[in-house]
């Protein structure tokens, strides 16, 4: 970027969408004028020129910038796209089970194979099917006793695929490394080995063998680890512990930003898969019922399947009427795989934010977005709620100097995070009828409601709206810590205050029309309009 | 500074276009270690000429002897040295693979039971990789779909269903064998069987179900399992998984060729023709076809984008109007039409 005085553009290139934005200086702080989202076929200057007629119909850029150089204003773009394939290639099914388990983190397109459950032969045709971008072989370092025989076969199975696709890269892991050189004499024509680390032993979060792996399949734009950075920075702006979900059509993003003290870059860790992915392409029948469960008419399960799948096929279309409600089922399926497939995002604290991203959010009123987060996201604690609904972050993750990046973000920081609202998600005691009171202090009023287990209560705080909420149950509930009485600040958004009582976890119905009439409820409640 | 700016409107561009026809298609053929090819690179082809000799039961075996040490995985070797092959220029039968070369010594690819994968259309061999494919460059034309199941095939084109309707079981007789069939919107996995057991080529069909996917790609399965001899067969699917009916100018190509001969290709999924009347049947620029909502499989003519209007669900979305074949004035999300390119 050029002068961070200067207006800029992002772009934020998806799968299915792209994002443009314009942000201009003024009243001495960077703003944002306007944002579009449109179908990514119908490209940047198109994208780009109807965001500015808008503009201009609109006034919202008078004075700032010439709406009809928009186009020409220096640019900050990023890009996601779908994850390239990689098959791992071990001697045991316990090697392949971790590996796999790790280059998914890594946000690639996994497919697993053992040379202990399948021949040499199935094994080449797998590691050289045309789709595939690269082959992680890998043993222990040493080879442990259910591998140690097959670590020669490994390499020969290597050099056979790489002989035959010689633009394979080959990242040899752990002891594989060793034969990487006689694979080399074997196939002299490959074009990329990498000998990498093995997989630590505890299956850390920060297993440098996932970081390599990482920034091989990631282009230097690539959105979502851009999105990453610009989360570090959100939160030392804020100081405060975000969780950030980004459900995309190919992959989903989940990261987790916690500022560590004045002066400290923020912690962040993050994980980008291809499971994430608001339809997966493993559509199983264990993810298939996952999405079913909050649909709330009653889909015969191979037809839903097919609409899953058109889903996937069409992301633009079909996003009305019950196609929103199927979007926002497989966007709460989406954020819970994201969620269960790290080990943080509840560690050492719950955030204090969850921010979401990506085009499945798109459809959906804020206040059914807050919905879609309580359901998924099942935790006690208190926590607001926002959309990045501009999709800044990604572009503005592009912005290399810390400092600068953080100034801007600064900045843009009520742009960056669009209120959902708040929700106080106490884990109640299992078994007791608890009922309790809320009251509301905003300025100098106060109201008050009651609070039943079980229940879904909203108070209706509007963005911007700061206020206290003081809590108390009839019995210990665990809100962060065990306590009857809690006052909390919360803030308003787009879905006001929820207070969500329905136990965490959240256990649906067993019965189906039961489980769909609660569903259908609670939807009712939180997304007006959803009849229309 | 000025809020005066009036480009024109790119309005036909918000509509997602879709490929309809390429005169450029490269195809290609899979193939696995110990499969042969029968053709090499800058050769050309004609429709039915043996591409591939195909191993039905391959599988890893040590040879007799050990090749030379300059050997490669992939390369040609005949494991009995010193004998005379007397085969007038035709690969020798005993010749195999080289698999892989672990350290107990060199694998080769075995087997009994071969079939071959004739070209389904005339072209250019462009690329030949031993044990992974090989591509042709077509000649002609080729209608793209979304998917392919089983092929490749070639056969004559009939047109037997209502491209919206769905194509049962009992209207396929063995007076359709040696067809690749156009059965409308959907069909069933009974029908496809039948088909099969009819001797029908192929199938073209607008969507095709995930269970019906699954149980076709089973069978297909048990049958190359049971080393029987299959006769080609391919299932062409022009639009997904999501039911409607054949587009109109899909339609209009199909119907031209009928009677026909055509081929279906898996990748790039595609019915490959030679007719160029028929490939000149495109529809004009402003015709949409609605993928979703109460009008889907309805055509029409676009007349404009109308900006961001509120749809069912209270959902805000790009909305255009359009004017379908029965002269009905609507507005549609933009997401929910699509244009033939």
């Amino acid at each position: 970027m050029g002068d961070p005085g200067d207006a800029f553009v992002t772009i934020d290139h998806g799968t299915a969408t792209t994002a443009a934005a314009v942000v201009v200086r003024a009243g001495g702080r960077q703003r944002l004028a306007g944002s579009i989202g449109l179908p990514a076929h119908v490209g940047d200057e198109a994208t780009l020129d109807i965001l500015s007629r808008r503009l201009g119909e609109a006034g919202e850029a008078d004075g700032l910038v010439d709406v009809g150089a928009i186009a020409g204003l220096p640019r900050l773009e990023t890009r996601t796209s779908a994850p390239p394939v990689l098959v791992v290639l071990a001697a045991s099914v316990r090697g392949r089970d971790r590996l796999t388990g790790l280059a998914r983190r890594a946000g690639w397109l996994v497919r697993g194979h053992d040379l202990a459950s399948e021949d040499a032969r199935s094994a080449v045709i797998a590691l050289t099917r045309r789709d595939v971008s690269a082959i992680l072989v890998g043993a222990d370092d040493p080879p442990g006793a259910d591998e140690r025989g097959l670590v020669g076969d490994l390499a020969a199975v290597v050099a056979a695929a790489v002989a035959r696709r010689p633009e394979l890269i080959a990242i040899h892991a752990g002891s594989m490394g060793d034969l990487a050189p006689s694979v080399a004499s074997d196939g002299d024509d490959i074009a990329t080995t990498i000998l990498a680390p093995a997989p630590l032993p505890d299956d850390g979060t920060d297993d440098p063998l996932v970081t390599l792996l990482d920034e091989l399949r990631a282009e230097p734009d690539d959105g979502r680890r851009a999105a990453a950075r610009a989360l570090g920075s959100l939160a030392r702006v804020l100081d405060r512990r975000i969780l950030l979900v980004d459900v995309g059509v190919s992959a989903g993003l989940i990261a987790r930003a916690d500022p560590t003290g004045p002066g400290g870059p923020a912690q962040v860790r993050s994980a980008i898969t291809a499971a994430g992915a608001l339809v997966p392409i493993d559509l199983d029948d264990g993810t298939l019922e996952a999405i079913a469960a909050w649909i709330p008419e009653a889909p015969d399960r191979h037809r839903l399947r097919d609409r899953l799948t058109g889903l996937r096929e069409n992301p633009n279309g079909g996003a009305t009427g019950e196609g929103a409600l199927l979007r926002m089922a497989a966007a709460r399926a989406a954020v819970t795989r994201l969620a269960d497939g790290v080990t943080w995002t509840w560690r050492p604290n719950g955030p204090d934010l969850v921010l979401v991203a990506g085009g499945a959010w798109s459809v959906a009123p804020g206040s059914a977005v807050a919905l879609a987060l309580c359901d998924a996201l099942r935790h006690d604690g208190a926590r607001s709620l926002g959309h990045d609904a501009a999709r800044l972050l990604g572009p503005l993750g592009m912005i290399a100097d810390e400092e600068e990046r953080e100034a801007v973000v600064a900045d843009l920081v009520d742009d960056i995070v669009v209120p959902l609202g708040s929700v106080v998600m106490p884990a109640l005691a299992a078994g007791r009828k608890q009922h309790g009171e809320m009251t509301v202090r905003v300025g100098g009023a106060e109201s008050s409601l009651p609070l039943i287990a079980g229940g879904l209560e909203l108070f209706d705080l509007p963005p911007g709206q700061a206020a206290e909420a003081v809590i108390s149950f009839s019995d210990p509930v665990v809100l962060g810590t065990r306590g009857k009485r809690f006052a909390i600040d919360v803030a308003g958004g787009l879905g006001g205050l929820l207070v969500d009582l329905r136990g965490v976890p959240l256990t649906l119905p067993e019965n189906p029309d039961q489980r769909r009439l609660r569903v259908d409820a609670w939807q009712r409640a939180m997304w007006a309009g959803i009849d229309g | 500074m000025s809020a005066v700016y009036e480009p024109a409107p790119p309005s036909l561009d918000l509509v997602a276009a879709r490929a309809l026809v390429t005169d450029d298609a490269v195809a290609w053929f899979d193939m696995s270690p110990g499969d042969r090819a029968l053709v090499s690179v800058g050769q050309a082809v004609a429709a039915g000429a043996a591409l591939i000799e195909r191993l039905r039961d391959a599988h890893p075996t040590v040879p007799q002897s050990q090749p030379h040490v300059d050997a490669r995985p992939g390369d040609r070797y005949v494991p009995l040295p010193g004998r005379v092959p007397s085969l007038r220029g035709r690969p020798d039968p005993l010749e195999v693979e080289l698999l892989h070369h672990p350290p107990s010594g060199w694998r080769v690819i075995s087997g009994e039971v071969s079939d071959t994968l004739d070209a389904p259309a005339a072209g250019i061999v462009r690329e030949v990789r031993s044990g992974v494919g090989l591509a042709v460059a077509l000649e002609g034309h080729a209608l793209l779909g979304r998917a392919v199941a089983g092929g490749p095939s070639r056969g004559r084109l009939v047109m037997a269903a209502d491209p919206a309707a769905e194509l049962r079981p009992g209207a396929l007789d063995v007076g359709l064998a040696g067809t690749i069939v156009v059965a409308g919107s959907r069909v069933s996995a009974e029908t496809l069987s039948r088909g099969r057991a009819m001797g029908l080529r192929g199938v073209i069909v607008a969507s095709l179900g995930q269970k019906e996917l699954r149980d076709f790609r089973a069978s297909e399965a048990r049958q190359r399992a049971a080393l029987h001899r299959l006769e080609p067969f391919a299932v062409l699917v022009l639009d997904g998984a999501v039911r409607g009916p054949i587009a109109g100018p899909a339609v209009a190509i199909m119907a031209a060729l009928a009677g026909r001969e055509v081929a279906i290709i898996p990748d790039p999924p595609a019915l490959v023709f030679s007719d160029g009347e028929a490939s000149a049947t495109r529809p004009p620029a402003d015709q949409v076809r609605i993928r979703y909502g109460v009008d889907a499989g309805r055509e029409g003519r676009f007349v404009e984008a109308l900006g961001r209007r509120r749809f069912a669900a209270n959902v805000l979305a790009e909305a255009g109007r359009v004017v379908t074949a029965d002269g009905r004035e609507i507005v549609v999300p933009m997401a929910d039409i699509e244009r033939f390119a």
